[in-house]
């Protein structure tokens, strides 16, 4: 029996509040008692979570994860995990990672990402989401919102073309190209040219010419080569930059 | 005379699946072309497409050309050339393509798949054919040059609406980069 079993969540909340601070302070779980909660009283659950007085102790957090599908039944998901995430600066990653894997497509998530990762945004929400029909969209969303090292970290790590795509898109093109290298040093067999291209439009070079300085690898030119054989004039000069690269 | 000319994207995240736009100057003599090729296919399929459309343009020889008649007349007959395996899973049958030429004497525009041609000039577009004009057809590759619509005043760009565009008309805002052009 957990520690607040015997306490009637609507005339005890003081004291139920009282018991999770004293097992929080001294290294107990809290989780029984929430799932306790959510089986009870999921509108009493909700108010020690996320209302005014709520705990701000990471472990108090990482319950309400475990409790969230309750907590979701009873809150908007936007301010249940903008509130989750003020509560505790050192769980903020995980509870991001929750909210983008239960909504994949949801736009709070670009302010939210932005708030939690910083330099990052977009890395975890887009991580969560390849696959899924809405990644192309929240590609495009956070190239709007300017998370660009998130959006290349994401092609780098996946090899997806929508992150380079949705760069072009966006009119960021140094990081466009950025991210079309990325993509094409993780698969080379990404169709990043082509879906950058019809993103773009169909004069791709001065896309293709802002791959140049980033192109370290000869195997990742060469790659790149193969890709682009019909824009002749960028495939020539690129020739000749593979041509002085060492082999890698 | 150097001559630009531009078609729409589509509707969408990616506008400019299939698109291809190719100019070319030999002499007094301009061509410039723009379309789009298996549009509805497979992105990397019509990225092949509109790339071998491009090449052949570029390649075919000029050099016979006299006058802009020639010139829309050779380039129609490098597109009839092209292999219809090469052109994605419909051959060509869904080729959109817009083609200005000029010479000393005037200009010339053709093509197929368009659903309204625009003169653009300092900021201002202008309706260069009507609904029922031959020049606006569905898409296609036919053995010969569909009509050629004559200009008797020169519009160095000329942008076009694909046939199947939601709305055959043309806001002026962002008009270039609708059209992927980022100039």
């Amino acid at each position: 029996m957990n520690s607040v079993a015997d306490l009637d969540p609507r005339r005890d909340m003081g004291l139920i509040r009282e018991r999770i601070e004293n097992a929080l302070s001294s290294g107990k779980t809290v989780t029984d008692i929430l799932q306790d909660l959510a089986t009870r009283n999921p509108i009493a659950l909700a108010d020690l979570v996320v209302g005014p007085k709520a705990p701000t102790h990471p472990a108090w957090v990482r319950a309400a994860i475990d409790v969230i599908d309750v907590l979701e039944g009873s809150l908007a998901p936007n301010g249940l995990y903008r509130r989750l995430v003020s509560l505790s600066p050192e769980t903020n990653i995980e509870v991001l990672s929750v909210a983008a894997r239960r909504h994949p497509s949801a736009s709070w998530l670009i302010e939210l990402s932005r708030h939690v990762e910083g330099q990052q945004a977009g890395l975890t929400h887009l991580l969560a989401s390849v696959g899924h029909p809405a990644f192309a969209q929240n590609c495009w969303e956070h190239a709007a919102a300017g998370h660009l090292p998130g959006l290349i970290a994401v092609a780098e790590e996946t090899g997806c073309p929508e992150p380079a795509a949705a760069l072009a898109a966006q009119g960021h093109i140094d990081a466009a190209a950025l991210a079309l290298v990325c993509a094409l040093r993780r698969s080379h067999e990404s169709p990043v040219v082509a879906m950058t291209a019809a993103a773009w439009g169909p004069d791709l070079e001065v896309v293709l010419l802002k791959t140049l300085p980033h192109l370290r690898s000869r195997a990742v030119a060469e790659t790149l080569r193969e890709h682009t054989r019909g824009y002749p004039g960028f495939f020539s000069l690129l020739e000749t930059v593979i041509r002085a690269m060492v082999q890698t | 005379m150097k001559l630009a000319a531009y078609l729409h994207g589509a509707p969408g995240r990616l506008p400019f699946i299939g698109h291809f736009r190719l100019g070319r100057q030999e002499g007094p003599l301009s061509i410039a072309m723009a379309g789009c090729v298996a549009q509805r296919s497979d992105l990397s399929s019509a990225f092949r497409a509109a790339r071998e459309v491009e090449a052949v343009l570029r390649n075919v020889s000029l050099t016979a050309a006299v006058d802009r008649h020639d010139l829309l007349t050779i380039t129609w007959e490098a597109l009839c050339g092209i292999e219809a395996s090469d052109l994605g899973p419909q051959g060509g049958a869904d080729l959109t393509v817009l083609l200005s030429a000029a010479d000393q004497q005037g200009m010339g525009i053709a093509g197929m798949g368009l659903g309204g041609v625009w003169s653009w000039a300092d900021d201002a577009l202008q309706p260069l054919v009507t609904g029922d004009h031959p020049l606006l057809c569905g898409p296609g590759r036919p053995d010969r040059l569909p009509g050629v619509l004559t200009l008797d005043a020169p519009a160095s760009v000329v942008v076009a609406v694909p046939y199947d565009h939601p709305v055959p008309t043309l806001p002026l805002t962002e008009l270039a980069k609708n059209c992927g052009v980022h100039l």
